[in-house]
């Protein structure tokens, strides 16, 4: 193919990328897709919950810094403002109150929904009891809202209902609105609209809640704190972004200062981005085209892994030699480039069949990225290169003795037992199994969330009791067997409160005992009449209570279906829904709680569809998990690589002499981490390919037969500059306060440096040729 | 509509009107503040607020009657009431039963025959709030405050008058329809409240203590 028919497929290629890419871009955040698929019944709820979870949608907002007055006044006009927007569906900034809806539905389903009723109620003697006390509270102040109902409901079915819906315990207030106890901050709740756990969203919704603050405190001192699991999220994303795009500016302009000084061409420096850039545009056009979607996450950290692309046209600019044209330095280089591409993607191929998403997508991004880049650097750059004409480069190192550093195998053999040993010795603690110490949410922000979930009482999103089964009355059933014990701690003062769906919607079975324990019309009219003697009651008195407890002995059941479209709809939906054949029942608590205690008391009603359920707990699991997958297809993918460099080199040991330092490097990496207290996570494992991809490409370009001490010299000088440019690069975020910018950080500038040192000791001797030059 | 429902505002609000009204009523005419217009036995609401404004302290005894449609005789109880200005109200009833409602600030407490209390915030019942700030207008004298919350409809002369107050928001009160305060000359003698489903409450102010 001629070049120049080569550039117009490689510009068209680029321009349908691009096309692609522009069309069809879509950055999925969705955090669940990029869970792996689980097995335990946790997991599994634990997925689904990052769609509907209670808890993980709700912000807590505080104003401070003014006068209480004006923080509350702000407090009502944002909460005002707020509840209107669709991108929240819930606004607080005070208790709920019961609306005349909840109240009628209440009332007129009282017999039902009463826990506290028991026919000896009813029994002649009782009801003179019940009826004379309340006449004598009505006498007083604290009856009078009781001689409303009196008439209809004499036993109060009604009141004992309404207390134990409204929460037991009262919140602090001031001026009519939350305050915190030193009342100094008002607290609003809100909940985000969002379908799953989407950061887009969430980070709306958090600009939206900003926006409007801004607007309505105008000169008032007062400021707003958002915090709340969406809130952190979006702060971590923008953390980390911020962080990043700071970082990699100062990088850029770091690793653009070296190739310049190196080469001393702006040219050059442009060119040398160009292989990069489009692998990255083809692999995001690619996974576009094959996913639909492109991860966040897959983006983020396949530009880390394919980083190692910078180096192809430096190796090609650093061994143009003089009187040669760029193609011809490039055929004399291509073998080593590509059984360094080869090698590393078909190492990265062993993750495409590991049947997990977040993998696939990570590997073919690699794949993808690397062979665009190697492919351009052989194709496109020579030309580019010859056409602008570029000034005669000098690349040579002649005067570092590097030879020297192949003494030192001893040394390198005692210092990898010694790391052996060591990693051996510490390997238990070697993971990081809490995800959340990732987070980059300063701690004082989790603690003023904490804080402010106990003074508000909101459900607490560390610890849930799940009830799953197949049918809605068995999982109601269930859930009443478990409450029934959580209940005994609420009533001991083991716990503030808890809200269960059978409060709203008991089991058929429970509503069936209640409407039995009513008593026959007759026998009720006949009670009545021995019960109100000594009374001052009129003789038809409670001609409609009798007529009410008729109706309720006729009335329907209670059931999800029914409770569909009425206020109820709403208050049950997060607490008890049907998906994918089951129906599950959460068991929600206010406060904070002592797990044990519960765990003890439900603890032999636990079973396959009761559980508890640790959110952090488990997603750190899922983690986890998928970090070890990730392990086993890097293990895989190593043994790929041997078995490819075996083929390559056709000699066991020229495979050693290219392996050994990279593992030696990697190993060394760990060693120096747990030495310093760092736990690995899965950034770290994302690096070390990264650092393993450079590892071979130093390695092989060191084992490649140098036929000239010119052509060594200039092989030196690549992997300075290729070295020197990824150090600078990942030095710098080595020095981010984001955890996972600073894992990866330290990971690949550590480790490339060791690569570097360590490939020299295994550098095959110099079987120079020399030529005259 | 949505209408806030609470059994404490309720029963509260019950109460808190009798005693605003009491001492409206009461403060209203303290003759010593009306000798002016004694003379000519007229009254208006503007001259009424201005004498209040001056009061601090009301204590005297009261006797209640409830009248419910399902009883054949009304509930009867008796007790004092006392206000001390700005913000502190108190009703004790004495008979059937001893009880006392305190309202100090912005806090309510209940204490029964034992002692025992219940107390809560005002914070917590926003239009119970709303109504005591209304009773605080009324007894600092300001009228328009007071106009915010009710229907004001006074009639008649120093010898025969009555006050009739309409909740304007039917939100807040509920269960209220009306009340009607009935006096001669320097004496409130009489409140009634009347609710909503006929049922109604009258309290007969006996003697000033103060």
């Amino acid at each position: 193919m001629k070049p120049s028919s080569k550039i117009i497929l490689w510009i068209g290629i680029l321009f349908i990328a691009l096309l692609v890419v522009i069309t069809r871009a879509r950055i999925e955040t969705d955090i669940s897709l990029f869970l792996p698929r689980s097995s335990s019944p946790q997991e599994q709820f634990l997925i689904n919950q990052f769609r509907q979870g209670p808890g993980s949608k709700l912000l807590v907002v505080s104003l401070q810094g003014a006068e209480s007055k004006a923080l509350a006044q702000l407090s009502n006009s944002l909460t005002q403002k707020l509840k209107g927007n669709k991108a929240f569906t819930k606004v607080l900034n005070s208790e709920e109150s019961a609306t005349t809806e909840i109240e009628g539905f209440l009332f007129s389903n009282r017999y039902l929904l009463s826990d506290s009723f028991k026919p000896e109620k009813f029994s002649p003697k009782s009801l003179h009891e019940t009826l004379s006390e309340t006449l004598k509270r009505i006498t007083l102040s604290r009856g009078v809202i009781e001689k409303r109902y009196l008439g209809r409901d004499p036993t109060g079915e009604f009141m004992s209902l309404l207390r134990s819906w409204s929460k037991g315990s009262l919140l602090n207030k001031k001026h009519g609105v939350w305050f915190s106890a030193d009342g100094k901050n008002a607290f609003l709740v809100i909940e985000v609209f969002s379908e799953g756990f989407n950061l887009d969203q969430f980070e709306k919704a958090v600009h939206i809640i900003g926006d409007n603050f801004k607007e309505l405190k105008q000169n008032s001192s007062a400021v707003i704190n958002i915090v709340g699991p969406p809130a952190f999220a979006v702060a971590s994303r923008d953390s980390i972004r911020r962080d990043a795009t700071k970082l990699s500016i100062i990088a850029t302009c770091f690793v653009i200062g070296i190739i310049y000084l190196v080469y001393r061409s702006i040219p050059l420096v442009l060119l040398s981005m160009i292989p990069l850039f489009c692998g990255v545009l083809i692999s995001v056009a690619v996974i576009i085209l094959i996913f639909g979607s492109i991860h966040g996450i897959t983006f983020a950290f396949g530009i880390v892994i394919i980083g190692v692309a910078i180096d192809y046209p430096l190796h090609l600019f650093s061994h143009i030699k003089d009187k040669e044209s760029p193609a011809e330095a490039m055929d004399r280089i291509w073998p080593t480039i590509r059984l360094g591409v080869l090698t590393t993607s078909l190492g990265f191929i062993s993750m495409i069949f590991s049947n997990f998403d977040g993998l696939i997508q990570l590997a073919t991004f690699t794949v993808c990225g690397l062979i665009t880049a190697a492919l351009v650097t052989r194709h496109i750059l020579p030309f580019i290169i010859d056409f602008i004409k570029l000034a005669k480069l000098s690349s040579k190192v002649g005067s570092i003795p590097f030879e020297i550093l192949t003494r030192g195998k001893p040394l390198f053999y005692i210092l990898l037992a010694g790391v052996i040993i060591f990693v051996g010795i510490n390997r238990d603690g070697l993971w990081e199994n809490d995800i959340a110490q990732l987070s980059p949410v300063p701690k004082s922000q989790l603690a003023l969330d904490k804080q402010m979930r106990e003074e508000l009482q909101l459900p607490n999103v560390t610890y849930w009791v799940i009830v799953k089964g197949k049918t809605e009355e068995s999982v109601l059933q269930i859930t009443e067997r478990v409450t029934d014990k959580i209940w005994v701690l609420q009533n001991q003062g083991a716990l503030s409160s808890f809200d269960t769906v059978t409060k709203y919607l008991p089991s058929i079975e429970k509503q069936t005992q209640r409407i039995e324990a009513l008593p026959a019309i007759d026998q009720l009219k006949q009670n009545l009449r021995i019960a109100i003697k000594g009374l001052p009651f009129r003789e038809n008195a409670f001609k409609r209570f009798i007529q009410e407890v008729s109706q309720a002995k006729n009335s329907k059941f209670l059931t999800s279906g029914a409770l569909k479209g009425t206020i109820l709809e709403s208050r049950i939906n997060k607490l008890f829904y049907h998906q994918e054949a089951f129906w599950f029942s959460l068991i929600l608590f206010n406060g904070d709680i002592d797990k044990k205690l519960i765990g003890n008391a439900i603890n032999e009603l636990l079973s396959e569809n009761v559980f508890v359920l640790e959110p952090r707990k488990t997603s750190s699991n899922l983690v986890n998990r998928y970090r070890d997958r990730a392990l086993l297809f890097f293990g895989w993918g190593c043994l790929i690589i041997v078995i490819t460099l075996r083929v390559a080199l056709r000699q066991w040991s020229s495979v050693g002499r290219v392996l050994i330092p990279i593992l030696g490097a990697v190993l060394t990496v760990i060693a120096i981490l747990v030495f310093f207290k760092v736990q690995l996570s899965l950034f770290h494992l994302v690096s070390l390919l990264l650092v393993i991809g450079l590892g071979l490409d130093y390695a092989l370009f060191l084992n490649h037969k140098q036929v000239s001490n010119e052509e060594r010299s200039k092989t030196y000088h690549a992997l300075l500059v290729c070295n020197l440019s990824t150090l600078t690069a990942f030095g710098t975020l080595a020095f981010s306060t984001t955890p996972v910018l600073r894992a990866i950080g330290t990971t690949v500038s550590v480790g490339a440096f060791l690569c570097f040192l360590f490939a020299f000791i295994f550098a095959s001797k110099p079987k120079l040729v020399e030529n005259s030059i | 509509m949505m209408r806030k429902f609470n059994p404490v505002l309720c029963t509260l609000n019950n109460v808190l009107f009798i005693i605003f009204i009491f001492v409206q009523s009461v403060e209203a005419f303290d003759h010593k503040h009306l000798e002016a217009s004694d003379k000519e036995c007229s009254i208006g609401l503007p001259g009424l607020m201005i004498a209040l404004a001056d009061k601090k302290e009301k204590l005297a005894r009261f006797k209640e009657e409830k009248f419910l449609d399902i009883l054949d005789e009304p509930l009867k109880s008796e007790g004092t009431l006392h206000y001390l200005a700005p913000d502190y109200m108190e009703k004790i009833t004495t008979k059937p039963e001893m009880e006392r409602l305190v309202v100090k600030k912005e806090v309510v407490s209940i204490f029964d025959k034992h002692d025992e209390s219940q107390t809560f915030s005002l914070d917590d019942y926003p239009a119970l709030k709303e109504l005591i700030n209304g009773i605080r207008f009324t007894l600092l004298g300001n009228l328009t405050a007071l106009k915010k919350y009710y229907e004001l409809n006074f009639k008649g002369n120093c010898n025969q008058w009555n006050l009739k107050l309409t909740p304007l928001k039917v939100s807040v009160f509920g269960v209220l329809d009306r009340i009607i305060i009935l006096g001669k000359n320097d004496n409130v003698e009489k409140i009634t409240w009347i609710e909503v489903s006929g049922d109604y409450t009258v309290m007969t102010i006996e003697k000033e203590l103060l």
